[in-house]
């Protein structure tokens, strides 16, 4: 009797066995295939492009700001640069505080070189700001050699006020409105928009309008809600505001290769002041005023983070049309 | 006499033989399964991990493209670098930069091997690297992106 239950011992014994190997060769085989299927998902997070041009983005606003901090300061370009340059390093620190917290490290700097950008204009250093204080517009048309306000008309900060406007009814009929013609400057298949100025006399309160018409847009228009007739209007063309609120009609420089001709029709209709910053030091005229300014400045920007080096000079003007 | 008194059908032992055998059958059998499972499961896993790593690798081309594009001038320098695994499911991997599309291959018989588009304005130059970690580098010279293990 004690033969028979040994017997039987040894037999549960490798049985058990047997299952328990069997078990965990199943255990091992089903945790394999959870994880591999879990393996998949493995990805290390994305390279954050976003990052970098914020915060390029934000150092042009902050040294576009400083532009026109100089601009205020001094009026002659070499104190303008001066200033400039004694004071990128508060930016350079403040960004470089900032950055550290995400460990990244950042450093600003002011570029010396004349550097030229793809279209050969140096958009740096120094050029002219040219100014008409009042009377009436003068007339520039394509054939006489535009408005010679320098060979690589790269402008920003264009603003117009006007005090008279010639009336207008329609495109093509009655008298014409004062137009000012931005044209590429390369010879074939340039592309052209015209900015009209007139007082509307279809309208009940005669309101001065902007109507945009160009190549490849559809004729749009805005206009100063709350003005009367001949009343001023305050017109930035760069920056594409119409007394200080926005105006889509300008929206058209995006089109516009740099640098660009303008023309002026029939500006002796209209009265007013204008000035605009060119690219261009060599500006001289008698029919408008012309003064060396700052047009924009260079700056070395450099990122370096854990995934990125990235390093690059960017130039910077205020005003320029985006 | 013994089989004579005794009523049951079969004994004990093959009563218990029986038992043991048919659960070996039934676990071996679900061993069967389970392997071609894991192997089915294996082919997937490593078509899917390669094809996150080729999308990595697009992303992050198409990254540095934007960036150079929105660079007004070119970007004196430009290098991401990206860590990428060494190995997909325990097997090694080649990456292969081609015009638009990137084919991430695992290396050795039976390899897998996935193709992921991409698109760019820069001009990416065409080569090879293994798995690991990467470096893409912008070209002022050539105007052009450039992959290279790092």
């Amino acid at each position: 009797m004690a033969g028979v239950s040994d017997r039987r011992g040894q037999l549960l014994l490798i049985g058990g066995l047997l299952l328990a190997v069997a078990i965990i060769a199943l255990a091992i085989v089903f945790n394999s295939a959870v994880m591999t299927s879990s393996l998949a998902g493995q990805a290390q997070q994305d390279v954050s492009v976003n990052d970098v041009r914020s915060m390029q983005e934000d150092v042009r606003t902050s040294v576009a700001g400083l532009i026109r901090r100089a601009e205020e300061a001094h009026s002659d370009p070499t104190k303008q640069e001066k200033y400039i340059k004694e004071n990128i390093s508060a930016i350079n620190n403040q960004f470089q505080r900032y950055a550290s917290s995400s460990g990244v490290i950042i450093n600003i700097s002011f570029n010396d070189t004349f550097a030229r950008d793809s279209s050969g204009v140096q958009p740096g250093k120094n050029g002219s700001r040219v100014w008409k204080s009042s009377g009436n517009f003068t007339n520039k048309t394509f054939v006489e050699e535009n408005w010679p306000i320098g060979q690589e008309n790269r402008i920003r900060d264009f603003r117009v006020n006007i005090t008279d406007l010639p009336q207008y009814v329609t495109p093509g009929t009655g008298p014409n409105s004062t137009t000012f013609t931005f044209r590429e400057k390369i010879s074939v298949s340039s592309e052209s928009y015209r900015v009209h100025l007139y007082n509307d006399t279809t309208s009940t309160t005669g309101a001065p309008y902007i109507r945009v018409t160009g190549d490849s847009i559809s004729p749009r228009t805005c206009y100063a809600q709350d003005r009367l007739k001949n009343d001023a209007m305050n017109i930035s063309l760069t920056e594409a505001t119409l007394d200080g609120k926005r105006c889509n009609a300008l929206d058209f420089f995006n089109h516009l290769e740099k640098p660009y001709y303008i023309a002026v029709r029939n500006g002796s209709d209209a009265r007013g002041s204008y000035e605009l910053k060119t690219g261009d030091e060599a500006v001289d005229h008698n029919w408008h005023n012309s003064k060396p300014h700052l047009y924009g400045v260079l700056i070395d920007f450099e990122y370096h983070s854990h995934q990125m080096d990235y390093n690059s000079t960017i130039a910077i003007a205020p005003g320029e049309p985006s | 006499m013994k089989l004579r008194h005794d009523e049951r059908g079969i004994s004990r032992l093959v009563s218990y033989m029986l038992t043991v055998g048919i659960a070996m059958i039934l676990i071996t059998g679900l061993l069967l399964a389970g392997s071609q499972l894991v192997a089915d499961q294996r082919d997937r896993t490593t078509r899917s991990q390669l094809d996150v790593i080729g999308n990595q690798i697009a992303g992050s081309l198409e990254a540095a493209d934007r960036i150079v594009r929105s660079t007004e001038a070119q970007p004196n320098e430009l290098n991401i670098t990206r860590s990428l695994p060494e190995r997909a499911v325990d097997s090694l991997y080649s990456i292969e930069i081609r015009d638009e599309e990137i084919i991430v291959s695992e290396t050795g018989a039976g390899a897998v091997s996935v193709v992921v588009p991409y698109r760019t304005e820069t001009d990416v130059e065409t080569g090879s690297v293994s798995g690991g970690k990467i470096v893409i580098e912008y070209d002022q010279v050539k105007d052009e992106l450039v992959i290279s293990n790092a």
